[in-house]
């Protein structure tokens, strides 16, 4: 429970011939934790024979599943037989097929996008009343086409520079905003430039309707027709497409969990080290399943396979798998969040078990906030399956707050049930100097523990005297600092000289364990003991909110009924808010005490998650 | 209720206590807090480590509080 689960490093050598039934054996087993072998001496392997094929249709369905915007993720392997060669002809007939229709899709969108320019276009300069002719190709005039503001104004200015032009003045396209064409001799361009850009001169593009004949006008209807028909069009490959994905979609999912598999077994071989006639794997076994393993591949092969656990040294690298009783499972989410300990590392899973609940309950403490956490945890674990873990230590923690909802005597910050006063062991808003000293109280017992379990691994490690001056050191500087309050504050008398000399042993210590930096560090035990005092502080406060609600609220229950309406809102409204800061503040707060406080003073991490073969995140 | 002048600034420096070590904790968090999601967003599994950092700087109104609550019992005595 306290160790995470012991590891062996195990070899097998095999020939060649049983090199699939092996791959296929130990997939199936799920429990050898390959270690990859680096390239030495000795080749990696080459891909199964019959995995190229299957990681290319894989390829082909994954592209296929994208084109058809097929986002399920495979669940289920299938129990059907495969038949490679039905499954490829469909992929085959799906693909070409998507592919036509995808490809119809993007011509009609072009062009639709083109007859929407020449639509917008034609509806503009149809206000000139004008054949689409005249208004290019002149070899002595300059032509605008665009939108301006004022264009009366801009009359009068041109007027200014040459008698020589004719200005039509189209459709209204915002408030004082004009279309406008303006045809001007060319030797004055560059002047009747300069003054359309004092009017704010917007050029329109008339290059999509160039190759058109026939007045604006006219032509008009023609591209409006055509424009709806090719939308109906793209509409109708749109549906054809989601009825295509909708029919293909079962197939591929169940076809792409297949054929990863399949992909997965071809590619094992990178893995291994190889020789013309042979092949070594690596890996690491949970040590209780060897002898598993060890009959599994006797029946397989039997004399013609190596089957030898290797022997290991202490600080060789192990994959962890954490090993914990189902009531404290779930909290091992604690320790995959902040970082899996190391293999020869105590797993504090069980200690936070404990201690996270405490520290939660205490914190949000309350009949009421306590039970609706209850049911809402238990729905959303029904809601999010893949929260469980998280939900089912929370549900922990709800059942500790309604506990400590008993002790701080509250119900929904009231101190009574419908009337009925409830016996309280202590009151968390008036008694604010005894939480306070639980709190700190508690927060002692914590970092002790976790010195003693700092003082455990250090010892398994680096020996006694390593641990002595690492972890002892501490204690001993509490007990001396301890003293001199003591002492301080007249509770009892003791020579000055004794607390002194522990201090200086503590620092002594500190210096030949930790070095410099240790000293540095002196404060930091204090301070942590000290920050347990928000578990007094996040209850105060939670509490404190709760009695406000309750207080506004109950000046509306004398009125009349829409008073008491108010009244229930505020209550409902209230509380709800509470109750989320409620979880958000004493969850971050009691995971925080763990991480911080707690875990420094014994936990390193680092460790690597064991991930057996076969153990796939998609399968 | 009446309460004398000695009262009122008895409040006012539990007062002080709090909201100068709240605003100091603001503004630690403020570029830890900034770090800590950048280099999430590089690395998912930094979540833990990012958030222990941020709550960090916590600690400080926490002793903040502490000492509000010092100050008052001093008062009172």
């Amino acid at each position: 429970m306290f160790y995470p689960e012991a590891m062996s490093k195990i070899l097998i050598l095999g020939h060649q011939q049983d090199l699939k039934s092996v791959i296929e054996r130990l997939h199936e087993l799920k429990i050898v934790h390959i270690v990859e072998h680096s390239k030495n001496e000795l080749d990696i392997g080459t891909p199964l024979k019959e995995g190229e094929a299957a990681s290319e249709l894989l390829v082909r369905i994954r592209s296929l599943k994208t084109l058809l915007k097929i986002t399920e993720q495979p669940k289920k392997l299938p129990k059907d037989k495969l038949i490679f060669k039905k499954v490829k002809s469909n992929v085959d007939k799906i693909h070409a097929l998507a592919l036509k229709k995808t490809a119809k899709e993007k011509e009609l969108n072009d062009g639709i996008s083109l007859l929407e320019r020449q639509y917008s276009t034609l509806s503009e300069l149809a206000a000139f009343k004008l054949g689409l002719n005249l208004f290019y190709g002149y070899q002595n005039l300059a032509v605008f086409i665009g939108r301006v503001e004022k264009p009366e104004v801009l009359k009068t200015k041109l007027k200014n520079i040459t008698s020589e032009f004719e200005l039509k003045i189209g459709k209204e396209f915002k408030k004082n905003i004009f279309t406008i064409a303006l045809f001007i001799e060319l030797s004055k361009k560059e002047q009747a430039e300069n003054i359309l850009q004092k009017f704010k001169f917007a050029p329109i593009d008339i290059s999509p309707v160039k190759e058109m004949k026939g007045k604006p006008s006219d032509l008009i209807h023609e591209i409006g027709r055509k424009l709806k028909e090719c939308c109906t069009e793209r509409d109708n490959v749109r549906n054809s497409l989601t009825g295509l994905s909708g029919k293909a979609k079962n197939f591929l999912v169940k076809e792409e969990a297949r054929f990863a598999l399949i992909a997965e077994k071809a590619e094992a071989p990178l893995k291994f080290a190889v020789t013309s006639e042979t092949f070594i794997v690596k890996g690491w076994v949970p040590k209780k399943q060897i002898e598993e393993l060890r009959k599994e591949l006797n029946i397989l092969a039997k004399n013609r396979i190596v089957f030898e656990e290797m022997p290991t040294s202490d600080n060789e690298a192990r994959p962890v798998r954490l090993k914990n009783p189902a009531l404290v499972k779930p909290f091992e989410f604690f320790m995959e969040l902040y970082s899996l300990p190391k293999y020869y590392e105590i797993d504090p899973s069980a200690i936070l078990f404990i201690t996270f609940p405490l520290f939660f309950g205490i914190m949000l403490g309350d009949i009421g906030y306590g039970l609706v956490s209850l049911i809402l945890f238990t729905l959303f674990r029904k809601l999010f399956p893949g929260m469980k873990k998280l939900l089912n230590s929370m549900l922990l923690a709800a059942l500790s707050a309604i506990i400590f909802g008993f002790v701080f005597g509250e119900f929904f910050g009231a101190e009574q049930i419908f009337g009925y006063e409830l016996p309280v062991l202590i009151h968390r808003t008036h008694q604010i100097n005894e939480m306070l000293i639980i709190s700190v109280a508690i927060g002692i017992v914590q970092i002790n523990l976790g010195l003693i379990l700092g003082f455990i691994n250090v010892l398994r490690h680096h020996g006694i005297k390593h641990a002595i001056f690492e972890k002892i050191s501490w204690m001993v500087l509490e007990i001396g600092v301890g003293l001199l309050a003591v002492s301080y504050l007249k509770f009892l008398s003791i020579p000055i000289i004794v607390p002194s000399i522990l201090i200086l042993l503590a620092i002594i210590m500190l210096y030949l364990g930790e070095g410099v930096r240790g000293i540095l560090e002196l404060p930091t035990i204090f301070t942590n003991m000290l920050s347990y005092a928000r578990l007094m502080a996040l209850g105060l406060a939670s509490a404190s909110l709760a009695v406000v609600v309750n207080d506004m609220a109950g000046k509306f229950f004398n009125g009349n009924v829409v008073m008491i309406a108010i009244g229930v809102l505020i209550l409902v409204f209230g509380h709800t808010i509470n109750l989320l800061l409620g979880w958000l503040g004493p969850f971050l707060h009691s995971m925080r005490l763990q991480y911080v406080e707690f875990f420094t003073k014994f936990y390193e991490g680092g460790g690597y998650p064991y991930k057996p073969f076969g153990l796939n995140e998609g399968g | 209720m009446v309460a004398d002048i000695g009262t009122g600034l008895v409040a006012i420096g539990a007062s002080i206590a709090i909201t100068g070590s709240a605003i100091a904790a603001g503004i630690a968090e403020k570029s830890i807090g900034t770090a800590a999601v950048g280099a999430m967003a590089e690395k998912d599994e930094l979540f833990g480590k990012g958030l222990i950092l941020t709550v960090i700087p916590e600690t400080l109104v926490i002793f903040g509080l502490v000492i509000a609550i010092l100050i008052l019992n001093l008062a009172a005595a």
